[in-house]
């Protein structure tokens, strides 16, 4: 957590930080934020993932994150944090596809953790190569689709963590949805 | 940006009609750019792939914290409760008018909140005229957040859910039975306020204590309804957690698409599903098989899964026995024994996928469950009772026939004693206008009674009015316009009764005779067919197909009298296979295509045509042939033909589909429930052929087929006491079968129950000397006794037969008998 905060005022600072450092942490952070949830919330409870992440970003920011944290580390921190949970997705994904059955520790937790995508990790590994491919022809409309998708931003918060227009962020990504659907169809 | 982002983007701009015409020209010349430009906006319009379920989620639930200390209007919010796939709940403070804690529910964002007030406010009449001390007070609605988020006020309740209540207090059955009666009550005053929860889970079943005593609170009504999930713009939520209505307890119908369709029955059987779960501690659908579903697979799971009987279900729980008997205060042995019988029936009559078989009103749930806290007979079943209500029916039947009578004679002698010839013409007139009114309501009755043969209750109204029809007719004061419409009624009237006794009798052949392996039995079944066709003027054995063929196109029922000679040539046919008298693949062919001649409906005849083998298995032949038939307007019976059909061509798939779509549509139908149930026992499923058998007997309860079948079944599912409780229920029907008192002597012998064994076995040798099967049961329940010498009796009795030669095991008891009559006396 601290680390986190440090590199995030790193990042304000305008100092050379690499915001990829943010990645690990926040990877970290999300599987333990929500392994200290389900101990303590009643068996029945869902955690929604993406409300994980911005849960993380309170608790980076505390009381005054609004006003702490300039859009500039905000964008990364949500950029970080998109990337890390489309990275825990898949991975479940992935272990889904390898055992179809079984008991993994891994595996519960996500579940519970309850991502709406979760429960389909074939469309899930279909959706990110599509991604991938996407990111070639245009890393920002991949990147707006990772806000959205993977840390639950707004089209208007993505818009502001991407320093874009709201109205540019809402034709991207109608275009990257309908290009995605395509793809993946 | 390329071109065609951009010729998508400006489509997207225009409307419907307008796009096609300048995609068109935008793509001139490229045919393959206008292809991927209506394919991006094929999906563009489609609201359901992946992508899109981050949207239909409410994910930000975090993002405009809400924190104690901050005022809502009139309320300050003190402490946060919790937190659920709606929103959050928070304790709360109102200020004014009245100083009073709250409980404040505010629903995550993402929702047309303006909808959601505007429904809240309409359904807001109703709560306030809910005034019920088991049901948590609806105060107030509105929205936060420019207006982005709901929120309700309701009153504070102190509890936690009623299933966890009950387990943290070990209480048992007859506790949570008064507990449960307590929010059927609570729901039913709501259901007369015209209010339905419409998501009644535990949850929403709050308990706390007054005074050390229990106090229930239904928490939530008309919350369901204002958030609405059905009608965002999104369509349905994909995802089981972020469903509102709670899918193990949402009933079928609430499952399926049409929200409009949802009723007071949805309540009852979501009631019916904390009623199971409060038994046996799961939902009839567990929560592990909807943790991966799609929301098309809930959806399915729900509305096609018949969960098991309470008892049934404990039994399964191996693991848990233990805990789930001492929550409930109890051993396991003696909870399985409070479950079964009467609470079983109970609960599954709530959780009947036709909510037409439902109790009607959550009241009715609960009186049932009063009945049986009062030992009274409940109105559920076992099927013991709708074979008393059916009992009970007959009874009147002929009493309410008979008082008619009194009450016509009664009016008979008083108008004969009027001899002014004016007062006979005023009762004349009157008796002409009673009389036509009694004739449109004969015919409507009769009209409803011809659509189902087996009906007693509609064929009951319909004898009652004939009779008093017959009556005036008698008196010969009608004129005769009417007296010739009563005559004509009367005529239509004895036909159908004679097509009713046709249908009957065929039943009730099917019920008692079709499950028996033997040729005697395909013999004594097929002369009852031949009786039965013959009693319609279809003297088969001395006709040919085409004498039959020339009769039937003057029949005014041709497809009742085709049924049952198809069911006459299956059992040539078995007869025929089992080495009985044989019928040549002619004559078969000639019966069915004579059939089709006077049935020519091209389902029907194909699947005619492929059951009988004269036309090769074809899957294509017979699905053309059913393409251009309406499903739904098919019978029960010609739906399960076609799934047989089905089978022989090799798609069993597409049979089990038929098989389920026939029971859908035909729910009480008697020979198809029956069907089915018999092929589940063939898949060795008993468990859910007792089921449907025990629809068969509720549907029939004076077939003692369909009690035989019932409790075999139950024997095979090893519930012996279940299967000789049912059994004797086909021996009151049928005091003289012995067959029956042999399945119920080796049922008893299996008990342990030797001296009842004993009894039944014997008693089905009184009835029939031959049944030899009987013997050996005498035999090995006196041997338990230790009754050596009686039992020796009976084994060489039985040695001396044909079968028992063939039973090796005799052999061995005839010689420990011995021994043990040896050794005794040489003591």
């Amino acid at each position: 957590m601290e680390e986190l905060t440090k590199i995030l005022n790193q990042l304000d600072a305008g100092d050379s930080t690499d915001a990829n450092q943010l990645l690990p942490l926040l990877y970290d952070e999300l599987r333990q934020l929500a392994a200290a949830k389900l101990k303590h919330e009643r068996p029945d409870h869902t955690l929604q993932a993406t409300a994980l992440v911005h849960e993380a970003w309170l608790r980076v920011g505390g009381e005054d994150h609004e006003k702490k944290y300039k859009w500039n580390s905000r964008g990364h921190f949500f950029g970080a944090a998109a990337e890390a949970m489309r990275r825990i997705l898949i991975d479940h994904a992935k272990e889904r596809q390898a055992e179809k059955r079984g008991g993994n520790h891994n595996r519960i937790e996500l579940e519970t953790w309850n991502h709406p995508a979760a429960s389909q990790p074939e469309k899930l590994l279909d959706l990110d190569e599509a991604l991938t491919k996407l990111s070639d022809l245009s890393p920002v409309k991949a990147e707006l689709v990772k806000l959205r998708f993977f840390a639950g931003l707004t089209i208007n918060e993505a818009a502001q963590a991407l320093e874009i227009s709201t109205a540019s962020a809402e034709r991207y990504w109608a275009y990257a949805r309908a290009w995605l659907h395509v793809e993946i169809k | 940006m390329n071109s065609e982002e951009s010729i998508f983007l400006s489509a997207l701009n225009l409307s419907a009609h307008e796009r096609q015409a300048y995609v068109r020209q935008a793509c001139a010349g490229d045919p393959v750019l206008f292809d991927r430009i209506q394919e991006l906006l094929d999906e563009h319009d489609n609201a359901s792939g992946i992508l899109d379920l981050a949207e239909t989620q409410g994910l930000r639930l975090t993002q405009n914290t809400l924190l104690e200390g901050h005022e809502i209007g009139p309320y300050r919010l003190v402490n946060r409760l919790g937190e659920g796939g709606f929103g959050v709940v928070f304790e709360a403070e109102q200020l004014q008018p009245v100083h009073r804690r709250v409980a404040l529910k505010i629903i995550k964002p993402g929702m047309d909140s303006n909808a959601v007030v505007t429904r809240f406010e309409a359904e807001r009449q109703a709560l306030a005229i809910m005034d019920h001390p088991n049901i948590a007070r609806v105060f107030d609605g509105g929205a936060i957040d420019d207006g982005r988020r709901p929120y309700f006020v309701m009153e504070l309740v102190n509890g936690v859910p009623i299933t966890e209540y009950c387990d943290n207090h070990a209480m048992p059955i007859h506790g949570r039975l008064e507990l449960f009666i307590t929010v059927c009550r609570a729901v039913h005053h709501a259901h007369q306020k015209g209010v339905i929860h419409r998501d009644i889970k535990p949850n929403n079943v709050l308990v706390g204590e007054q005074d050390g005593l229990p106090n229930v609170k239904v928490i939530d009504f008309g919350i369901a309804k204002a958030l609405d999930q059905r009608r965002t713009p999104q369509g349905l939520s994909t995802v089981v957690g972020a469903m509102i209505g709670t899918p193990q307890y949402m009933s079928p119908e609430q499952a399926g698409m049409s929200e409009l369709d949802v009723d007071t029955r949805s309540d009852v059987y979501s009631l019916a599903v904390l009623f199971y779960e409060l038994l046996t501690g799961t939902t009839p659908v567990r929560t592990e098989a909807l943790k991966d579903a799609s929301y098309q697979q809930v959806q399915r799971i729900v509305s096609r899964q018949v969960a098991n009987r309470p008892s049934q279900r404990l039994q399964e729980s191996s693991a848990k026995q233990m805990t789930l008997a001492e929550k409930r205060n109890t051993s396991f042995e003696r909870l399985v024994k409070q479950v079964r019988g009467d609470l079983d029936w109970i609960t599954m009559k709530g959780l009947e996928m036709d909510r037409d078989r439902r109790y009607d009103s959550a009241n009715e749930l609960a009186n049932d469950l009063q009945r049986f806290l009062a030992s009274q007979p409940v109105l559920a079943g076992p099927p013991s009772l709708t074979y008393r209500l059916g009992k009970f029916a007959s009874r009147n039947r002929n009493r309410l026939v008979l008082s008619a009578a009194v009450v016509l004679l009664v009016a008979a002698v008083a108008i004969g004693l009027l001899n002014n010839q004016r007062h006979v013409r005023a009762a004349r007139k009157k008796e002409n206008s009673r009389i036509s009114r009694l004739l449109d309501e004969a015919n409507a009755a009769l009209v409803s009674a011809a659509e189902d043969m087996t009906s007693d209750k509609l064929w009951t109204t319909v004898s009652l009015l004939s009779s008093q029809i017959q009556a005036s007719v008698a008196t010969g004061r009608n004129d005769s316009q009417t007296a010739e419409q009563a005559l004509n009624f009367l005529d239509r009237y004895k036909k159908a009764n004679q097509d009713r006794d046709f249908t009957l009798a065929m039943e009730n052949l099917l019920l008692t005779k079709s499950t028996e392996p033997d040729i005697e039995s395909w013999q004594f079944m097929e002369q009852e067919f031949c009786e039965i066709l013959g009693k319609r003027g279809y003297a088969l054995k001395n006709l040919s197909f085409h004498d039959v063929e020339r009769q039937l196109k003057q029949d005014r029922k041709p497809l009742k009298v085709t049924d049952a000679l198809e069911l006459w040539l299956s059992t040539r046919i078995k007869i025929s296979d089992a080495g009985g008298m044989p019928i040549s693949q002619q004559e078969i062919h000639g019966w069915t295509e004579a059939m089709c001649v006077a049935d020519p409906n091209p389902m029907r005849a194909a699947i005619r045509r492929t059951i009988f083998g004269t036309v090769d298995p074809d899957r294509e032949f017979l699905s053309a042939a059913v393409s251009q038939d309406e499903l739904f307007a098919a019978c029960a019976r010609k739906l399960s033909w076609l799934a047989v059909a089905y089978e022989i061509v090799g798609n069993a798939d597409q049979a089990s589909e038929i098989r389920s779509f026939a029971l859908s549509q035909h729910a009480n139908d008697l020979v198809l429930n029956f069907e089915y149930a018999t092929l589940l026992m063939e898949q060795e499923k008993a468990d859910e052929a007792i089921r449907y058998y025990m629809r068969c007997t509720a549907l029939r309860p004076n077939a003692a087929g369909t009690w035989r079948s019932l409790a075999r079944a139950y024997a095979t599912n090893g519930e012996l006491p279940a299967a000789c409780e049912t059994l004797n229920k086909a021996l009151d029907l049928e005091p003289e079968s012995a067959a029956l008192y042999v399945d119920l002597a080796e049922w008893q012998l299996a008990l342990g129950r030797l001296t009842d064994a004993c009894r039944s076995a014997e008693a089905a040798i009184s009835k029939d000397p031959h049944l030899l099967q009987a013997l050996p049961i005498v035999g090995r329940a006196r041997m338990l006794q230790s009754d050596y010498r009686q039992a020796l009796v009976a084994f060489e009795k039985y040695r001396g037969t044909d079968h028992g030669n063939a039973d090796d095991s005799v052999g061995r008891w005839i010689k420990e008998c011995r021994q043990q009559i040896a050794s005794s006396e040489n003591e």
